[in-house]
């Protein structure tokens, strides 16, 4: 081996690199017979140990704690603000239903809480019979109230009340019958007619015939005057 | 170095990605020490190696989506990270003339002049020992493409396999930078080394063993 060859290796023998063992026993007969390579290869073992030391000095080096920290400030600012992109749905092409598409867009992306206000909004209606109940609550008010001023004596409405009670109310007929204190039939033909679900006590405050209390319901049809009054009732099942 | 990170990586940056602090802390503390070290040794400042691994980890939260397990480890993607931000901020740093006599708010005659004597200050307060202080100040004169080969491979212990990773060179071109980087090193220290070499190596010489073998 020459010094040229020796030089090449002599940085790989000095960091204690894996070298066929005749190549490593060639290097280092000729380290023996030249001082210059000799030389050469103890500086290199001194900086690999003074490096080595250099290591050792700065191994315990660290971030201050500060920065972690801060980089934690910084993922929760991070996630504040949006759901990160790999957990977003992807976002749908603007077309023809460009508008439409951005709104399932963003039910998609607010999936969970759009169905949470659902089933909020759905458990309450259960508990509470509301919007039905409030509905029919303010119905049979007025039905209660518009019977008893146009049934009361001396009402401008009484000989409708009158008509009502000598007919009798067929409440099983396909055709409405008015109700106690009704307007001039002929007059409500461009009402509206509205589905209801009535108790027995309503058909009572109705001024209806009622017989024996079952607490059964019935599904009936109003006629409802301009003012708010139902005027007439045709019985859709019992 | 690398082996000491589990396989777990994968999993833990993903749920970095997901906001998890756990996840992060976790993989904070794993890998802040290296890359802090990496960033010290290749700009010999302190303030450099905090700032840039806070670049480095702010990228992890960021971008965690860039991570891909199946192409190498977590520290080595972000050595790379580290690698890049402090190549670019010495590039940008270099792109700074200063005028001539012109002072900072500090007082100092220039920017390098303060970074110079921030180093010494540092170099009073940490590295006590003189020897440890040449070879320090021998690794920073280094070309960058040498010192980087040296950080990587003698101060922070990786492979030549590793380190290629890393600084996307083949490990060929590693191992001569490293071989390179290394003699330029001996030269520099020679110097240093002259006032006590002649005596040691003389009384040395004469009673030195034979190194082959037998």
């Amino acid at each position: 081996m020459n010094c040229a060859e020796f030089r090449e290796l002599s940085q790989a023998i000095a960091r204690d690199e894996a070298l066929d063992a005749a190549t490593l026993e060639r290097a280092l007969g000729h380290a023996d017979s030249c001082e210059e390579c000799d030389m050469l290869l103890d500086e290199s073992e001194a900086l690999t140990s003074e490096l080595l030391a250099l290591a050792k000095h700065f191994a315990a080096a660290e971030a201050p704690l500060h920065v972690e920290a801060q980089l934690l400030a910084e993922l929760e600012q991070q996630r504040a603000p949006e759901i990160h992109p790999s957990q977003r749905p992807e976002r749908p092409e603007a077309g023809i239903f460009g508008i439409g598409a951005e709104i399932v867009f963003a039910l998609r992306r607010h999936f969970t809480a759009v169905l949470g206000a659902v089933a909020a909004v759905i458990l309450v209606m259960a508990l509470t019979g509301w919007p039905a109940a409030l509905w029919q609550t303010a119905w049979l008010a007025n039905l209660g109230k518009a019977a008893q001023e146009r049934s009361a004596p001396g009402s401008s409405t009484g000989l409708l009340a009158s008509q009502n009670e000598d007919s009798g109310a067929d409440l099983s007929s396909d055709s409405f019958v008015p109700l106690s204190g009704a307007y001039d039939l002929a007059s409500l033909s461009d009402d509206p007619i509205v589905r209801v679900v009535l108790s027995d006590n309503d058909l009572k405050n109705l001024g209806l015939p009622v017989g024996e209390s079952n607490d059964e319901q019935i599904v009936a049809d109003l006629i409802i005057a301009h003012d708010g009054t139902p005027q007439a009732i045709r019985v859709v099942s019992w | 170095m690398l082996r000491t990170i589990s396989e777990s990586d994968g999993y833990l940056v993903r749920q970095v990605g997901a906001g998890d602090q756990e996840a992060f802390r976790t993989l904070y503390r794993r890998c802040q020490g290296p890359v802090y070290r990496f960033v010290l040794h290749m700009s010999g400042s302190h303030a450099a190696a905090e700032d840039v691994t806070q670049d480095v980890f702010l990228t992890l939260i960021k971008d965690s989506d860039r991570f891909d397990a199946s192409r190498g480890s977590l520290l080595g993607y972000l050595l790379g990270i580290g690698r890049n931000v402090l190549l670019r901020r010495l590039e940008k740093e270099r792109a700074f003339v200063a005028f001539p006599g012109a002072k900072t708010t500090d007082g100092f005659e220039t920017r390098k002049e303060k970074e110079h004597a921030s180093l010494v200050v540092q170099a009073v307060d940490l590295v006590r020992d003189e020897t440890i202080g040449r070879v320090r100040q021998a690794v920073l004169s280094l070309p960058t493409y040498y010192r980087e080969v040296v950080v990587l491979c003698d101060l922070q212990e990786l492979s030549y396999e590793e380190a290629s990773g890393i600084l996307r060179l083949p490990v060929g071109t590693v191992r001569s930078r490293l071989h390179r980087g290394r003699s330029l090193l001996t030269e520099k220290l020679r110097e240093f080394r002259k006032p006590q070499m002649p005596v040691a190596a003389a009384g040395a010489n004469k009673a030195k063993p034979a190194r082959s073998t037998p």
